[in-house]
């Protein structure tokens, strides 16, 4: 960080003069490099923070996890190339700042199933809607509420891909460049949140009073948790 | 499994889709069945299957009667998460509380004009 009061090494046998044009300088570089702050990263504060509030769901956590992410972001503005996605590495900045809490605190990590059994195990749960006459369930229910505490019921690694994809609209690929997973963890990760979804607001209908059967079938069940050494 | 036991359309199509899936020119493509379509059904509503690959889904949905239903059923649950997203409510307060904190970083406001 630039200050006032700092003077390059190397200075001229005319102190007082070179301790004035660096001050200078350094204030004109300062002044610059917040111009560009500006510019291209303030202007993403909205969207930064719906961004943490989607993974929050608390103003207040959302407010102090935006903060950190424009302070952070303004410490390593140097390595930001200009005219990359601003908002996308902020993004970053503000995920790694989520997650890195709760990843330390976290002592287990669920094992990750096959994509395609989450997928088939939603459809069976929307199978067993349709027998019970609640095909079209989304229709019958109101919806917002009901997905605000479903998202925030979400373990934190899940919710955050299902915000990344589902809510600010980041294909896999970008996504997963977001997230810093491989594109496989994005896939598996993004199918099970949308299972957990689904279960979250079927229960949310039949506490409503639609009797719809829960799943039996084990792969609709959630994986075993593993010890994740540390 | 996806229990398609009384799909008469499935019991018919018994051809591997995997198999299909293996890069196969469109002409040379199985028909997919419904197990193998429900199966790419969120790759299909997220748009990240080949062109090849949505053509075949596309295919099997416009002919099947029981797949159609499920795609539409989570499309309309996609659609109502990417509504439900939470929006900040003081945004201007926050924005105030941030560039205070890059202030005291070195941020300076830049001055308009």
């Amino acid at each position: 960080m630039m200050t006032a009061d700092v003077v390059p090494q190397g200075a001229s046998d005319d102190p007082a003069g070179a301790t004035v044009a660096s001050t200078a300088s350094g204030e004109a570089e300062l002044a610059a490099r917040s111009r560009a702050f500006e510019q291209e990263a303030l202007r993403w504060l909205p969207d930064v923070a719906r961004f943490a509030m989607s993974l929050t769901h608390s103003q207040p956590d959302a407010d102090d996890l935006v903060q950190e992410t424009y302070l952070k972001a303004f410490r390593s503005w140097r390595t930001f190339h200009e005219g990359a996605d601003a908002r996308r590495w902020l993004f970053t900045i503000c995920k790694r700042s989520f997650l890195q809490v709760r990843e330390r605190e976290q002592r287990t990590v669920e094992v990750e199933g096959e994509p395609e059994l989450e997928t088939l195990a939603a459809v069976r749960m929307h199978a067993a809607a349709v027998r019970s006459g609640a095909g079209d369930l989304w229709a019958q229910l109101d919806l917002g509420p009901a997905i605000e505490r479903a998202m925030a019921g979400l373990p934190e690694y899940y919710r955050a891909v299902a915000v990344v994809v589902d809510v600010e609209g980041y294909g896999y690929e970008d996504a997963a460049a977001l997230l810093e997973l491989p594109l496989g963890t994005v896939r598996s990760r993004l199918f099970r949140a949308r299972r957990l979804l689904q279960e979250s607001l079927f229960e949310y209908a039949r506490d409503a009073g639609f009797a719809i059967p829960r799943a039996t079938d084990p792969s609709s069940r959630p994986a075993r948790a593993e010890q994740e050494p540390r | 499994m996806y229990d398609n036991s009384t799909d008469d359309r499935s019991a018919r199509d018994g051809r591997d889709a995997e198999a299909a899936s293996a890069g196969s020119a469109d002409a040379a493509r199985a028909p997919l069945d419904c197990d193998a379509t429900v199966r790419r059904l969120w790759d299909y509503l997220d748009r990240e299957l080949s062109e090849a690959d949505m053509r075949a889904v596309d295919a099997h949905l416009a002919i099947c009667e029981k797949c159609p239903p499920h795609f539409e059923f989570e499309r309309a649950l996609l659609k109502a998460v990417a509504a439900a997203r939470a929006e900040h409510t003081e945004a201007e307060a926050l924005r105030r509380r941030v560039v205070a904190a890059l202030a005291r970083e070195g941020y300076t406001v830049p001055r308009n004009g």
